[in-house]
């Protein structure tokens, strides 16, 4: 046993056994073991509703859901539609803010110092609470809806830039003032571009607030969308069709967070990070 | 002691040099107020550097040497006392300085070459006429083959060659180093000394170096100018008799460890004297 021949017999035996299935699998670990849990969690969901007969108005199975949504995916769609569409809107127009503010803000050390604890205080406030003060302000159209989840969607995205802005190596901005760089010239060199990490995870956050924002507008004032499909089908009493539309509502945030999460890819890329 | 006198007279070329001087340090003093009680960092130096000469500021950390060297590049305005470049009175940066920080400050998402440009781009000067100087400046410090690659691809000596190609690109009168390889290992220090002295080989820029390493100020300069107490004064001016070129083989002679021993001493001096003026315990009483 001692001998060193001895040792390497079966190992290398064991190596050439599936070697190559061996590192697929662990290759591709972390995605297989949450998709089998995913799974096992469906299955038990489907089995327990079965099992013991939970009605469907309560908890519906995964297989009623899935059978509705092909039923009536033409409206899904429909509503879907007009939901991304508000989403994307108010997250760009968010991010538009948040980046403009931010950069104001850095701009100037009086600007800073009056703008940012203020800010920030309006970070702790509970946002959600101020929705129907927009019905109040911007009428029952789709004013409303946008102007909040604009202005949810702003704060992550503008806190991570002035961050990002503020946050440039001192040695660094010391060396361009040394070289008799002016304040716009640092600006765009230097810190905008050091900035642009934090603003991509600001966005990504900005990208989940804004889904919340127009489904929670779309709950308070609506006549379409998924938000609006949702508080239909449960004055209803049609379970199927509320978790159908959520269903439809996280393929979408979904998608808009991968879309951003890969910006954000190529951006850091690009970056050198 | 008498040796080193003697030493710094007879090797008369840099000394006569002074006389002509380049950047002209008189009567400068720095107080820090950022709060109620103001902290004197330096008091009255006077100094005077000649063209092409390597002087190097040696002191312990804290002591003052780097404010004197962001004096100098217009980055901290003097409490008293002026400072001249060329003749002029320094007010602020000047474009024909070079600058090298103890951290390489090399931007992430630009290439090496791209990086030693940043400072034609600053100075708004055409890039396509400074790329050769650039790449020169590359070749000379071995980094040519590295010049399309990023920052993070490189090791930390080879960022602060970078750094340096970058603070020569646009051909500064004077060049302002600020304890350039403090961050690097010892051996990788070495080796950046030798470049250095082959640039200022090359270029013959003036130099104004700051170290807290006896060996470093004793193998580059022309000069060691001595920081020290609080506030910092001048404690002590050595001239450096050796020959250039000067290679490594110069650390290992007995002259040279005579020197470093010298300037060992005083900077303890310095220290010591520190402490006396402001015994811990009393420090506050009695100012």
């Amino acid at each position: 046993m001692n001998e060193p021949g001895s040792l390497v017999g079966p190992q290398s035996a064991r190596r050439s056994f599936a070697p190559k299935f061996a590192v697929a699998l662990k290759h591709s670990r972390p995605i297989l073991l949450p998709l089998a849990l995913a799974g096992v969690a469906l299955a038990l969901w489907q089995v327990l509703t079965a099992w013991r007969r939970i009605p469907t108005v309560i908890l519906p199975s995964p297989v009623e859901v899935v059978t509705l949504l092909l039923k009536i995916y033409p409206a899904l769609l429909n509503h879907g539609l007009q939901t991304t569409a508000e989403i994307m809107f108010s997250f760009a127009i968010g991010a538009l803010v948040g980046v403009a503010l931010a950069v104001a803000v850095v701009s100037s050390q009086w600007v800073k110092e009056a703008l940012y604890p203020n800010l920030v205080f309006f970070q702790l406030i509970p946002k959600i609470a101020m929705a129907p003060l927009f019905v109040v302000w911007f009428g029952i159209g789709s004013g409303a809806r946008l102007a909040f989840a604009v202005f949810i969607t702003f704060f992550p995205i503008f806190i991570a830039a002035a961050d990002g802005l503020l946050n440039v190596d001192p040695d660094l901005v010391r060396l361009c003032r040394g070289l008799t760089a002016s304040k716009w010239q640092i600006f765009a060199i230097i810190r905008f571009p050091y900035a642009v990490p934090a603003i991509f995870s600001g966005m990504k956050i900005g990208i989940t607030m804004a889904v919340i924002g127009v489904i929670v507008g779309e709950f308070i004032v609506a006549q379409k969308g998924l938000g609006y499909l949702v508080l239909f089908a449960a004055s209803q009493a049609d379970t199927p069709l509320i978790f159908a539309s959520i269903a439809v509502l996280c393929a979408i945030g979904l998608g808009l967070f991968g879309v951003v999460a890969l910006a954000e890819r190529i951006a850091l890329k690009w970056y050198g990070a | 002691m008498m040796v080193f006198r003697h030493s710094a007279a007879t090797s008369g070329m840099r000394a006569s040099d002074q006389s002509n001087s380049f950047l002209e340090v008189t009567a400068v003093g720095k107080t820090f107020s950022p709060d109620r009680k103001p902290v004197e960092a330096i008091r009255s130096v006077n100094l005077a550097v000649g063209r092409s000469e390597f002087v190097t500021l040696l002191g312990p950390s804290g002591c003052g040497k780097s404010t004197l060297l962001l004096m100098m590049a217009g980055l901290e305005v003097p409490t008293s006392g002026e400072i001249r470049i060329g003749g002029t009175r320094v007010t602020g940066p000047r474009a024909d300085n070079g600058i090298v920080f103890q951290d390489h400050t090399l931007l992430p998402w630009k290439t090496i070459i791209d990086n030693v440009l940043l400072p034609i781009r600053i100075l708004g000067l055409p890039t396509a006429k400074y790329r050769q100087r650039a790449e020169e400046l590359l070749e000379l410090v071995g980094l040519h083959e590295f010049r399309d690659k990023r920052p993070k691809q490189l090791s930390g000596g080879m960022k602060q060659r970078a750094a340096i190609c970058r603070a020569l690109v646009h051909d500064p009168q004077l060049l302002l180093m600020d304890e350039p390889f403090s961050a690097l290992d010892a051996i990788t220090r070495d080796e950046m000394n030798i470049i250095l002295m082959d640039i200022w080989e090359r270029y013959h820029t003036t130099v104004v170096f700051v170290t807290h390493s006896i060996r470093e100020a004793v193998l580059l300069s022309d000069r060691v100018i001595v920081l020290g107490g609080r506030p910092a004064t001048i404690a002590y001016e050595l001239q450096v008799p050796f020959e250039r070129p000067r290679s490594f083989a110069l650390t290992e002679t007995s002259e040279f460890n005579q020197l470093s021993g010298v300037l060992r001493s005083k900077i303890e001096q310095g220290i010591g004297r520190a402490r006396d003026a402001h015994p811990p315990a009393l420090a506050r009483g009695a100012e």
